[in-house]
């Protein structure tokens, strides 16, 4: 009676980059440049690890506003929920968004 | 993956944004035809036919009388509607094809629901083209490229946004803010009661019951599967709770407006009542025709569409925070977020178009003067009311030979006696608001 789309949101730059940090240093060091990279780093490897799992169950990933979206009509959004969290992921890490859509029926 | 959806599709390959788009440009074409003296060449398509009592003597005549009527109404719907269909990639050589019996289907159900006796036994053209399109979906195996011109949502999504051309943004802005605190009203009460009763009384999971609770008090089917998304409640919850809505709704649609009718009910609060409580927009507008009266068709728009129908992002956004914080055990994913754009998301943009149509119209008439106005009620307005009907009887029709009754009677007795619960709270209280509190407003709209 209904599809569904499971949308998981792995956002690159997440609230952990020392972005907003760099923009009010004064003066700007180059070891603050050197930690967002390491930051950076650290979120994409991350990412990356929950891009080969969701994948590896189907999802197919592109990138939107540097965001990734990782999406599947087969897999649930509990199910999306419960592999990530146990692969060790944070729920900060990650936003999971679910859709339902009817196959026919009425408004 | 398997299939898209149509969250999953850009913006120009979605429903909403055609319905939108073809609403929209009707109306301005309406428009565009009276303001320069060609109004005669829309009011030629808007085809409309007169009631008959025992030979269809008059139907012909009005036929005859212009003859080019039907076939450019169907020439003007099937272009519009087939090239809508090719921008989203839809097979358009089956859409073209059924769209073609649905507009025989369509013609001849009009004729039949103008008949004086049908009329008398309250089975108007929206009631006939449903239960026309019943017998046969549930009886016929239906092919396939007629299915796919079945598409209920994109016929009742235009008229909703031709609806809005037939209100005035005036008594929106009046009557608004009494149709939002009345739907909520009756609302907040429905869902707290279904909830209750499917979690306290049945043991049923939360977001089954938040599923059936949106189903039965915000707006139906589109309520249940949004609400089923933002609380990733399982697919056959809200196959459930889409099962109940129709079931219900189809019930509804006979009951109330011969039930108000028995209770002696002016058209204004009675369309205001099937506002509140019939559980979804097609279903509602075939129980507002059934009335007889345009003040119903109107009240109930307000209700249904300004009062419950806008507010589905907002419970959604809530019912997520309340998924994600206690039904699915906080500390499984600690810091998950749900962001506010889960409004926006589940919003029914064709709400938009809704609001724009009337807007323009609007503006048109406030431009016109008292003499023109007139003028552009019958000729320009009256056209689109016509369009309007052609698109909902399309969605009926749609409705009835999409309904399979095997599929329905899948739920259990527990979800049943929830929903039921609500019903049970939602009929009375509506209609005691609807005629008694706040009556007045509903007797005072034209």
């Amino acid at each position: 009676m209904v599809n569904h789309l499971t949308r998981v949101s792995l956002q690159l730059l997440d609230a952990a980059a020392p972005l907003a940090e760099l923009a009010t240093a004064d003066p700007l060091s180059a070891e603050g440049v050197l930690v967002l990279g390491d930051r950076l780093r650290e979120r994409t490897i991350r990412v990356a690890t929950m891009m080969r799992e969701l994948a590896a169950r189907g999802f197919v990933c592109r990138l939107e506003r540097q965001c990734v979206i990782a999406e599947s009509t087969s897999v649930g959004a509990r199910e999306a929920k419960d592999l990530l969290v146990a692969l060790g992921f944070r729920g900060s890490e990650f936003e999971i968004h679910l859709s339902y859509e009817r196959q026919w029926g009425m408004l | 993956m398997t299939s898209t959806t149509q969250v999953s599709l850009p913006w120009h390959r979605r429903e909403d944004t055609w319905a939108i788009f073809i609403a929209l440009g009707l109306v301005a074409l309406v428009t565009a035809a009276f303001l320069t003296g060609s109004a005669r060449v829309v009011t030629s398509t808007a085809l409309t036919i007169p009631a008959w009592s025992s030979d269809l003597g008059k139907v012909r005549a009005a036929l005859g009388k212009n003859p080019l009527a039907a076939v450019s109404l169907f020439g003007l719907s099937l272009a519009v509607f087939t090239g809508a269909a090719a921008f989203m990639r839809w097979d358009t050589l089956k859409y073209a094809a059924g769209f073609a019996v649905l507009f025989v289907f369509s013609f001849v159900v009009t004729i039949l629901g103008s008949n004086q006796y049908l009329k008398d036994w309250q089975l108007e053209t929206p009631l006939l083209a449903l239960l026309v399109g019943m017998l046969i979906g549930n009886v016929t195996p239906l092919p396939a490229w007629f299915q796919s011109a079945l598409r209920t949502e994109f016929y009742v999504k235009t008229g909703i946004v031709l609806m809005g051309a037939t209100l005035p943004f005036t008594i929106i802005l009046q009557a608004g803010p009494l149709a939002i605190l009345q739907a909520t009203i009756v609302a907040v009460l429905t869902f707290a009661s279904i909830h209750l009763a499917a979690t306290r009384l049945f043991g049923l999971d939360p977001r089954f019951a938040a599923c059936l609770g949106a189903g039965g008090s915000i707006c139906g089917v589109s309520a249940a599967i949004a609400i089923g998304g933002a609380s990733r409640a399982e697919k056959e919850h809200v196959s459930v709770a889409i099962s109940l809505v129709i079931v219900w709704a189809v019930a509804m649609i006979f009951v109330l407006p011969v039930w108000a009718r028995h209770l002696g009910m002016a058209p204004g609060p009675t369309g205001a009542w099937i506002g509140t409580s019939e559980f979804a927009d097609a279903a509602g507008f075939a129980a507002a025709a059934a009335v007889g009266d345009e003040r119903a068709i109107k009240t109930f728009t307000l209700m249904k569409v300004v009062g419950r129908d806008m507010f589905v992002g907002i419970w959604a956004l809530l019912v997520a925070f309340l998924s994600v914080t206690v039904w699915e055990k906080a500390g499984a994913a600690k810091g998950e977020r749900v962001g506010a754009g889960e409004i926006w998301r589940r919003f029914p943009k064709f709400i938009v178009g809704f609001f724009v149509a009337s807007v323009l119209v609007t503006v048109v008439v406030a431009l016109l003067g008292p003499q023109a106005n007139s003028a552009f009620t019958r000729e320009a307005i009256g056209p689109i009311k016509t369009l309007r009907g052609w698109a909902f009887t399309w969605a009926f029709l749609s409705i009835g030979f999409t309904t399979r009754f095997r599929e329905l009677t899948r739920f259990g007795w527990k979800p049943l006696a929830a929903f039921a619960i609500g019903v049970a709270l939602n009929v009375p209280l509506g209609y005691w608001l609807s005629n008694h509190v706040f009556a007045g407003y509903w007797l005072a709209l034209n």
